[in-house]
């Protein structure tokens, strides 16, 4: 993977394009790495028993109109490809940043339509400052777009779009403690986590927020330095200095459409 | 515990980044209460970071959640949050107030949680939104906030009604929703509606437990919606709500918990009644236990096993209803073989405040629960109490003061086996430690534990650190103390600080310097300022005694919206300080029916001049022992309803009052002539300050002359309280350097030694064998307290002491102790008066006593002056320094008894005085003295050999209608239906006119109970016709007034 462009104020700070050039490597890394992101969505259809005992469980009514909806979630979960985006994301952040994710445990934490409380990304990213690790937490949204204008309408679509999304982030306090207490009470303690943790809290709320966003654009078109530029600008000020403000573009060689089914080796 | 343990995990854990984070919250606590203390935007956003952190910490200790790590977290996050204003916006809003909730339950500070619920939200105005999600959440929040405040069941029906309500609206609501949210979301809204779903069902369990104890298996179920309501939220990717099903459900475990049925369940049969009883009152229901009621229970509070319970507690942990629950297990398990109990207070107020509460709350269970007046004689209604030993009695529970029930055991109540006391209540029982009480109830205590072989013991005080000794005393292996004084856990909050004054000339302000003390109080390090005074009357230099700023302070404060309470070294300094606070208290006030109701009976009780009255129009009052008891009732009550602004009292306010009180302004904490407050005292007072049901932090504070008199101020309120002593060791100290001397100069030195004395001979009445008595003498002393404490060589010198006196005690003499409560030696020498007297039985007419012609009750005055139980407090009532007569207090007693009204005595004994003062002088010669001791002294005149009387010969009813002669000077009444209305609470100056009604009425009236006599003066009709002459009130206004006098409102 090379960098194709990059804009960097710092180290927390700024805005590059990452190119896969071999289709073997990003396959080779979807089929391993982002596959064992993936896990298995769990039994959600046994969800559907107690749907139907809604009744006898809590006098509400199972109405129709619950079931149809919930089967169709039920499918749509099914055929989720932006989870491969934000997997293919946090390896690529892993490889590249020194990011920590905890994936599998927090994976419901995401929501792809926007939902209000939620975030892509919730993890840690460690800086090397004068012979100590720092440990920050990491916030960030990603978003999957095979749009050829650019930036694609992800990117700055109103309310949904990525600026947006963090500068939301950006601004509420409630909505970042909420990730790190969801965080906390999803992940099953242990002993680097817990040491991350305290580090990244202690960072946190030291004066000046001190914490990382990340926004990362996953694309399977050309790369094109305008898919992040006027974002990363217009959200540079309106996020302060102190926090960390890093967008990235991943730009892939193999069209969106076809990586579920080479990580299901269909296409072998 | 020091607010820095408060919130030192917080402090210690994060201090580079928050710094010194407690004095922050202090800060915030404290600008609460005044306004000249503000934060910085700074502190803010110290604050806010605080708290999340502390949600940060307390999510780290989720499995801990017994640690008291995850305490101090909650209680940090608590204090913290609760400080912050909060609008009803948006769903975070509800969020972060559901946090609020949950954090300070788990924390055990559900009273303060109740607190913040009704003085920071507004429930009527959260809003429903018509967007179904939003509907359900709000509402779900709304039925919550309702769970929590609970004034009454009906709050709590109104939840289900309310749970209920959103499942008929289903229909109506979700098809929309969820059609509008296909679009936006697909389909996560769904997960979302069926998660909230099961918080409703959560909340709807919640509410039926609190109503009912069901269902059975409430906790199970609960894990059970909120594992299916938290695995929808997950798949709604609501983590908000994930979140908040997590905290929410160790939420609905604790009030599970903390509720009656979950702690009292299948305890016994009566226990489950009363449960049923008191969740369906109309206001004061009680559905959940405070932490230290909860914990009382858990450390064995009705374990059978346990003779002697000691338990130590703060003012306003709610003590009544431990004592309630005590009472029902001893009542289930003898009541049906005549066993009874008896719950002894300090105060004629707390009579008839815990008669009342009990009486309310057993009336439903069918137990009898009666008092005793606080007399120290056995009046003719009350006669029966004794008579067989109090075989004839058929009460459940006995309400009365020490005193009294020292009278009633020593005759045999409570002894036999028909009618044996089971468990003793002793209220306020750090009393025992009191230099001129303290040995009468030490020895009760003693003869109780001689005497009724069933008994149990539940003692109820604050701190002492020798609990473990007392308990010991009282029930051996089998005593068990129950420690109730929490570090962590606090009934209210409250600052504590030195008033002092600055400036010069004519222009000065008065500060508040807050202190550190052993018990948790706010601290800042600037001084907060209280009173700026420009231009003022007075010199600064004038204003050099602690009254004088007590009073400033007072009079400048009068306006803020919170009662304060002045408290004076006596009783004279009370008069002054409400003088002055009326003359300089320019605010109307709106006319308030209550309030003028009670001015009118303080009118038509002590006269248009006393100053009460006036004081009453500006909300002001006073409140001390010689003020009538039932004024001070009533008093009580209008503080409690936040109907006056000062109250301005003596220190004997601190005893078990049940008012709220915000402010209490202190001239001094040294009593005159007796050096400083026992810091025990002290607490129990300014515990009363900032309590439960308050919502804001209160203050005590203490005036301070000079920067000297603060060090002071600042080393008393840090001293740990001492141990709990007898007084007997003060008592042998000084017989150390008298041990020479006679009994009767003992006693004249210090009255004291009664106490003692009436307990050996006591002692003589069940042994008559002189060498039994003797052997067993050291053995019965073994059996008080202060001989366990005192040293050996006191020991030794005591005992020797008392053998020679236990040698020369006839058994006769004994008897008569017993009956009358005085010593053998007074008895001696009342005895040894009467004979000069020769008194005979036509002497004690009531019409030949209380006649102003009739030189007996002189004579009779004359012995009372002579004994030494009640020599000195006669001794007290004074014209100048000069003491009256006995001619003058015999014209004292004449008076009262024939009905003359306060200001009409005071004319005609004050003669120089002024109106106000001659009436102040004489309602405190009467309320405070005549009434206690002259009828105490009379009632042992009548039982002595030389009074005239025979009692061998008389008729029952004679004996009866003889008995009531003290009662007569007791109530300040003259016929003996009058004493039994008095006695069930109806105004001395109406009680002759309905006691003559009721006396029509019912022939047999003697066999009549109090209870029986409450009962039928409900009716109207005793109340027409019954009132005097220009009477400041009519009849539905005495009526009215003797509703609140037995609470019966």
């Amino acid at each position: 993977m090379k960098i194709c462009y990059c804009n960097c104020d710092g180290i927390k700070r700024g805005y590059r394009g990452l190119l896969f050039e071999s289709p073997d490597k990003f396959k080779q890394m979807i089929c391993s790495e982002v596959k064992c992101k993936l896990r298995d969505e769990p039994q959600r259809k046994n969800m559907l028993d107690i749907l139907d005992n809604l009744k006898n469980d809590v006098n509400f009514e199972s109405s129709k109109c619950l079931k149809t909806d919930y089967q169709l979630l039920l499918d749509n979960v099914e055929s989720q490809n932006f989870r491969i985006g934000e997997a293919i994301a946090e390896v690529v952040l892993e490889d590249k940043f020194k990011c920590r994710f905890y994936w599998n445990e927090i994976r419901d934490a995401r929501n792809q339509k926007g939902n209000k409380t939620g975030a892509d990304l919730v993890g840690f990213i460690q800086y090397t400052k004068e012979n100590d690790n720092e440990i920050l937490f990491l916030f960030g949204e990603v978003k999957t777009s095979s749009e050829k204008k650019s930036p694609p309408q992800v990117m700055t679509q109103k309310n949904k779009g990525m600026a947006d999304q963090l500068k939301d982030l950006h601004l509420n306090n409630g909505k970042r403690l909420n990730l790190i207490c969801y965080l906390q009470s999803k992940i099953d303690i242990h002993e680097k986590f817990k040491q991350d943790f305290k580090k990244a809290v202690y960072s946190y709320y030291k004066p000046d927020d001190n914490y990382q966003l990340f926004g990362v654009l996953v694309r399977d078109t050309q790369e094109n330095e305008n898919d992040l530029k006027s974002v990363y600008e217009n959200l540079k000020n309106t996020i302060p200095k102190s926090t960390g403000l890093n967008l990235v573009a991943i730009y892939v060689p193999i069209k969106k459409a076809q990586w579920q089914d080479i990580i299901n080796e269909k296409m072998q | 515990m020091s607010m820095e343990n408060k919130y030192k995990y917080l402090e210690d854990d994060f201090g580079d980044i928050l710094g010194k984070i407690s004095k922050h919250i202090q800060k915030a606590k404290i600008s609460q209460r005044f306004d000249a203390i503000n934060l910085s935007e700074e502190e803010n956003e110290f604050l806010i970071k605080a708290k999340e952190i502390c949600e940060i910490q307390i999510n780290s200790l989720w499995h801990q959640r017994s640690s008291n790590e995850f305490l101090s977290y909650c209680l940090s996050y608590f204090d913290i949050s609760s400080y912050f204003d909060y609008e009803i916006r948006n769903e975070n809003d509800i969020l972060e107030i559901f946090k609020i909730i949950i954090f300070g339950y788990l924390s055990e500070h559900s009273h303060f949680v109740r607190n913040f619920v009704i003085s920071k939200i507004n429930i009527d105005t959260v809003p429903v939104p018509d967007k179904w999600n939003l509907r359900l959440l709000y509402s779900i929040f709304k039925s919550v906030l309702y769970l929590i405040k609970k004034d009454n069941w009906k709050d709590i029906s109104n939840v289900v009604d309310s749970i209920n309500n959103l499942r008929s609206e289903q229909r109506k609501f979700e098809h929309n929703y969820l059609n509008q949210v296909r679009e936006e979301s697909q389909s996560y809204g769904v997960t979302e509606l069926v998660s909230l779903y099961h918080f409703a069902k959560v909340v709807d369990i919640l509410a039926s437990y609190l109503l009912e104890g069901n269902p059975n298996d409430a906790e199970n179920k609960i894990e059970y919606h909120f594992r299916v309501a938290s695995e929808f939220a997950e798949i709604s990717q609501n983590i908000s709500l994930f979140l908040l099903y997590k905290y929410f459900k160790e939420f609905a475990i604790k009030l599970i918990r903390n509720t009656i049925w979950y702690n009292l369940k299948g305890v016994n049969h009566l226990v489950s009644m009363f449960n049923k009883f008191t969740t369906k009152k109309e206001s004061g229901g009680i559905f959940e236990l405070l932490y230290p009621q909860k914990h009382s229970l858990r450390e064995g509070l009705l374990n059978p096993d346990k003779r002697s319970i000691v338990i130590t507690l703060p003012t306003s942990s709610g003590k009544t209803l431990i004592a309630e629950y005590k009472i029902l297990q001893a009542l289930n398990n003898f009541k049906q073989r005549g066993g009874w109990v008896a719950y002894l207070v300090p105060t004629k107020s707390l009579i008839n405040q815990v008669y009342s509460r009990l009486k309310q709350d057993f009336e439903s269970l069918d137990l009898k629960v009666e008092k005793a007046s606080g007399s120290i004689e056995i009046d003719g209604f009350e006669v029966g109490l004794v008579e067989n030993k109090g075989d004839n009695t058929n009460f459940d529970v006995l309400v009365t003061t020490y005193e009294k029930m020292n009278l009633l055991v020593r005759q045999g109540l409570g002894t036999t086996d028909k009618r044996q006391l089971v468990l003793s209540i002793v209220d306020e029982a750090h009393n025992i430690g009191d230099s001129s009480r303290g040995l009468n109830l030490e020895m009760l205590l003693s003869t109780i534990k001689n005497d009724c072989s069933e008994v149990n013991f539940l003692l109820l005080t604050p701190d002492i650190p020798n609990s473990e000794e007392i308990t010991e005393w009282l029930g051996g292996e089998r005593g068990k103390v129950i420690n109730l004084e929490l570090d962590w856990w606090q009934p209210n909050e409250r600052i504590i600080g030195a008033l002092l004054l600055h400036g010069r000339g004519r222009n000065y302000d008065i500060t508040l310097k807050t202190l550190n003390t052993t018990k948790g109080s706010f601290v800042i390090g600037e001084d907060i300022p209280i009173v700026n005074i420009e231009n003022a009357n007075e010199n600064k230099s004038q204003l050099n005694s602690k009254i004088k700023i007590s009073q400033l302070v007072t009079s400048k404060i009068l306006n803020e919206n919170f009662p304060i309470i002045v408290l004076a070294a006596e009783i004279g300094e009370t008069f002054k300080i409400a003088e002055y606070l009326f003359e300089n208290c320019q605010e109307s006030f709106e006319s308030d029916d209550e309030v003028e109701l009670i001015r009118r009976f303080v009118r038509a009780e002590l006269g248009d001049d006393f100053p009460l009255a006036k004081y009453l129009g500006k909300r002001i009052a006073i409140h001390h022992s010689a003020i009538p008891d039932e004024i001070r009732q009533l008093i009580e009550i209008l503080m409690e309803k936040g109907k006056l602004k000062v109250l301005v009292a003596t220190t004997t306010i601190a005893q078990g009052i049940n008012f709220p009180v915000s402010t209490v302004i202190m001239g001094s904490y040294i009593y005159p002539f007796c050096g400083p407050m026992p810091t025990r005292d002290f607490w129990n007072m300014a515990g009363r300050v900032g309590r439960v049901g308050q919502e804001s932090i209160g203050l005590v504070g203490i005036s301070c002359r000079n920067e000297k008199d603060i060090r002071e101020t600042a080393e008393y309120v840090q001293k740990a309280t001492k141990v709990l002593l007898s007084q007997l060791e003060d008592i042998v100290n000084d017989l150390e350097q008298n041990s020479n001397a006679e009994f009767s100069s003992l006693l004249f030195r210090d009255e004291r030694w009664s106490a003692i004395l009436q307990y050996v001979s006591h002692l003589k009445t069940q042994i008559t064998d002189l060498q039994e008595f003797i052997n067993k003498l050291e053995q019965k002393l073994s059996d008080t307290l202060g001989y366990r404490q005192i040293s050996n060589d006191k020991r030794k010198l005591l005992f020797r002491k008392l053998e020679e006196y236990a040698k020369s005690l006839s058994l006769q003499y004994a008897k008569w102790t017993d009956s009358t409560g005085f010593s053998t030696i007074s008895v001696e020498q009342m005895i040894r008066n009467l004979n000069k007297t020769n008194l005979s039985i036509e002497q004690w007419k009531k019409e030949q006593l209380f006649s102003e012609q009739n030189q007996t009750l002189k004579n009779l005055v004359g012995i009372m002056l002579n004994t030494y139980e009640i020599k000195k407090p006669l001794e007290e009532i004074k014209i100048g320094n000069t003491s009256l007569d006995r001619n003058s207090l015999s014209r004292l007693i004449i008076y009262w008894v024939n009905g003359y009204k306060i200001p009409e005595i005071a004319k005609k004994l004050f003669v120089r005085e002024e109106d106000s003062k001659a009436i102040e002088l004489t309602s405190k010669a009467l309320y405070k003295t005549i009434t206690t001791f002259a009828s105490w002294g009379i009632s042992a005149i009548q039982k002595m050999p030389a009074s005239g009387i025979d009692w061998e010969k008389m008729t029952e009813q004679e004996k009866k209608n003889l008995l009531n002669i003290p009662a007569y000077i007791y109530y300040g009444v003259n016929t003996d239906e009058s004493v039994l209305m008095r006695k069930a609470n109806v105004p001395r100056s109406i009680a002759k006119e309905v006691g003559e009604k009721y006396r029509q009425k019912f022939k047999d009236f003697y066999k009549h109970t109090t209870s029986e006599v409450l009962n039928c003066l409900k009716q109207r009709s005793f109340w027409t016709k019954i009132v005097p002459e220009n009477s400041p009130l009519n009849e539905d206004e005495y009526f009215a007034i003797w509703k609140k006098l037995n609470y019966l409102e």
